[in-house]
C-alpha cells in the first residue's frame, strides 16, 4: 500500500515539477524552491531541536526567502548581507528574550545557521543553475539522475541486497543497492542527455551522472546519520509513501552544488 | 496578398535584434531563456535570407555597451554565441554562406575569438551570402578606429590629409568590403539606431516593428521586405528624377 502511494505521489508531483521548472514563470520556480526549503527546514528543526523557539525558526524561513530573492535579482553580494544579518537578528532576539531562553543562544543560532547552510543554500543554488544556457534542462537532468539513483538503489537493494553498506548509520542500505543506484543514475543520465541533446560527449555525461549519484548517496547517508543521532526513522510525512520531504531531497542537497560546478565547466 | 518582388530585393539587410529580455520578462522567464529563443530567430532569419536570395545580412548581436549587462548574462550570451556557431557551421557550408564578425573582437574571450576565427576560415570560400555578426560593436567606436588608422597612414607618409574622403573613410571601417545596408530592421518597438552602423546607414530604409526579436520570424521578415519594396528610394534626388533614371535604365 505504501508502495502504491509512493508511485501515485510521484505521478502527481512529476508533471507539476516539469511545468514549473521547464515552462512556468520564474516567480513560481522561486516559490517552489522557497516551499521546498521551508518544508525541509521545518523537518530539520523538528529532528534536531524540537524546542527551537518560533522566532528563530521564522528567521530561518525569512532568510531563505530573502536569499532566494536577491540571488534571483542577480546579486550574490547582497546574499552575503542577508546571510550575516540573519544571524545577528537571531542573536538580538535572544538578547531581549526571557533569561531561561538565553541559555540556548549558541545552540539555537547555530541550528538556524546550519539549517540554512545545509538546506537553504544548496536549494538556492538552483537559481544560478537555472539562468545558465539550457539551465532548466540541467535541473531536469539532475533530478532524473538523483531520483533514478534513489529508485534504482531501493529496488536493487530489495531484490539483490546482501552485503550491508553502513550498518551503524543506515541498517537497511546494502552495497548491491548502492551499485544499482549508481548504474541507474549513469544509464538514466546518458539516456536523458541523448534524448534531449544536453551534451555531445557521452563519456563526460557518464562521469557527471556517476559523480552526482555518489555524492547524492553520501547526502542520503548524511541525513540518515542526523536522524539516527536523534532516533527518528522518517523526517516527516508530507509526501504519501515517501516518508518526509527531507528524506526525498537529502541526496539532492549534496548533489546541487556539484551539479552547478559541472554546468559551469561543461558549458565552457 | 502582396508578394515579394525578387528583382527588387535589398542587397544588404542589417538587423538590430532587440527585445529578448523583455520577451522573457513578459512570460516571467529569465533573460537567458529569451536569448535562447532569440538564437532560434537568428537561425530562421539567416535561412530565410539565404532562401530569398539576399546576399548580405548583418546582425547586431552584442554592442560595445552590452558589456555593462550582469556578468552571468554576458557569460551566457558568449556560450550561446559559441554554440550557435558550432551548430550552424555545417548549414553555412551546405548553403554557401560566408561568415564574418566585426567589432572590437579583441575584447571577447580567447575561446570565443577562436571559434569566430575558425568559423570564418571554414566558410571563407563560400559565395552565396555573407553573414556578418556585429560583436562588441559600436558605430562611433568604428568611425574613431577608422580615423585613427587614416591618421596613422598620414603620419607614416602613405597618404596626404587631402586624400581623406568619404570613400577613403569607408575603406577604413570594419565594413570596408561590404555594400551599405539598404534596409535596417529594428525589433521590439524602439525607435533608435543605438550606435549601429552609423556611417553606413546614411540612406538605409528603416523598418521598425513592435515584435520582440524571439517572435520575429520569416513571415514578418518578408513583410518588412515588401514594405521596403513599396518605398521610393531617392538618395536626395526628386521623385521625377528617380522615375526618369529608371526609364533610362530600362531603355
Amino acid at each position: 500500500m505504501a508502495h502504491l502511494k509512493r508511485w501515485l505521489t510521484a505521478m502527481i508531483a512529476i508533471p507539476i515539477l516539469i511545468y514549473i521548472i521547464g515552462f512556468g514563470p520564474r516567480w513560481l520556480f522561486l516559490l517552489l524552491l522557497l516551499f521546498a526549503s521551508c518544508i525541509s527546514l521545518h523537518e530539520f528543526f523538528g529532528l534536531t531541536s524540537p524546542k527551537l523557539p518560533r522566532v528563530p525558526r521564522a528567521i530561518a524561513f525569512v532568510l531563505c526567502f530573502f536569499f532566494l530573492l536577491v540571488l534571483s535579482r542577480g546579486s550574490i553580494g547582497q546574499g552575503f548581507a542577508v546571510l550575516s544579518f540573519s544571524v545577528l537578528i537571531c542573536l538580538s532576539f535572544y538578547l531581549f528574550s526571557a533569561p531561561g531562553l538565553r541559555k540556548n543562544v549558541i545552540e539555537d543560532t547555530a541550528t538556524v545557521a546550519m539549517g540554512f547552510l545545509y538546506i537553504g543554500l544548496p536549494l538556492s543554488l538552483l537559481v544560478l543553475v537555472d539562468r545558465t544556457p539550457r539551465g532548466n534542462l540541467w535541473i531536469f537532468f539532475l533530478l532524473t539522475v538523483i531520483f533514478l539513483g534513489d529508485t534504482g538503489a531501493f529496488y536493487c537493494g530489495r531484490l539483490l541486497g546482501k552485503h550491508k553498506l553502513y550498518v551503524s548509520v543506515s541498517p537497511g542500505k546494502t552495497w548491491e543497492g548502492a551499485v544499482g543506484g549508481l548504474a541507474s543514475s549513469v544509464l538514466g543520465g546518458i539516456f536523458f542527455s541523448q534524448a534531449f541533446g544536453l551534451h555531445a560527449s557521452v563519456g563526460r555525461i557518464a562521469v557527471v551522472a556517476g559523480v552526482l549519484s555518489i555524492v547524492g548517496q553520501v547526502g542520503d547517508l548524511a541525513e540518515s546519520m542526523i536522524k539516527r543521532n536523534y532516533g527518528v526513522k522518517d523526517s516527516g510525512n508530507i509526501l504519501p509513501g515517501h516518508g518526509g520531504f527531507l528524506d526525498r531531497v537529502d541526496s539532492l542537497l549534496f548533489a546541487i552544488p556539484v551539479c552547478y560546478a559541472f554546468v559551469i565547466w561543461l558549458s565552457r | 496578398m502582396e508578394t515579394l518582388d525578387l528583382q527588387k530585393l535589398p542587397k544588404h539587410v542589417a538587423i538590430i535584434m532587440d527585445g529578448n529580455g523583455r520577451w522573457a520578462k513578459q512570460r516571467g522567464l529569465n533573460r537567458i531563456r529569451g536569448h535562447e529563443e532569440g538564437a532560434e530567430s537568428v537561425r530562421v532569419i539567416v535561412r530565410a535570407t539565404r532562401e530569398i536570395g539576399i546576399p548580405w545580412l548583418t546582425l547586431y548581436a552584442f554592442s560595445e555597451e552590452n558589456w555593462r549587462r550582469p556578468k552571468y548574462e554576458v557569460e551566457a550570451l558568449m556560450v550561446l554565441l559559441k554554440r550557435f556557431l558550432q551548430s550552424e557551421v555545417q548549414e553555412m557550408l551546405d548553403n554557401g554562406i560566408r561568415f564574418q564578425a566585426i567589432g572590437r573582437l579583441h575584447k571577447l574571450s580567447n575561446d570565443v575569438q577562436r571559434t569566430l576565427r575558425e568559423t570564418a576560415e571554414k566558410t571563407a570560400s563560400n559565395r552565396n551570402m555573407v553573414l556578418t555578426l556585429a560583436l562588441s560593436y559600436g558605430g562611433r567606436q568604428e568611425v574613431a578606429d577608422a580615423v585613427r588608422k587614416m591618421v596613422e597612414r598620414v603620419e607614416a607618409g602613405e597618404i596626404r590629409s587631402s586624400d581623406i574622403s568619404e570613400a577613403l573613410l569607408s575603406e577604413h571601417l570594419y565594413t570596408a568590403n561590404m555594400p551599405d545596408p539598404d534596409l535596417l530592421i529594428r525589433t521590439s518597438g524602439e525607435c533608435r539606431v543605438s550606435n549601429f552602423l552609423l556611417w553606413q546607414i546614411a540612406y538605409a530604409e528603416i523598418f521598425m516593428t513592435p515584435t520582440y526579436w524571439p517572435e520575429f520570424r520569416k513571415e514578418e521578415y518578408v513583410e518588412a521586405l515588401i514594405e521596403y519594396q513599396k518605398r521610393e528610394r531617392r538618395f536626395g534626388a526628386t521623385g521625377d528624377q528617380v522615375a526618369l533614371s529608371r526609364e533610362e535604365r530600362d531603355v
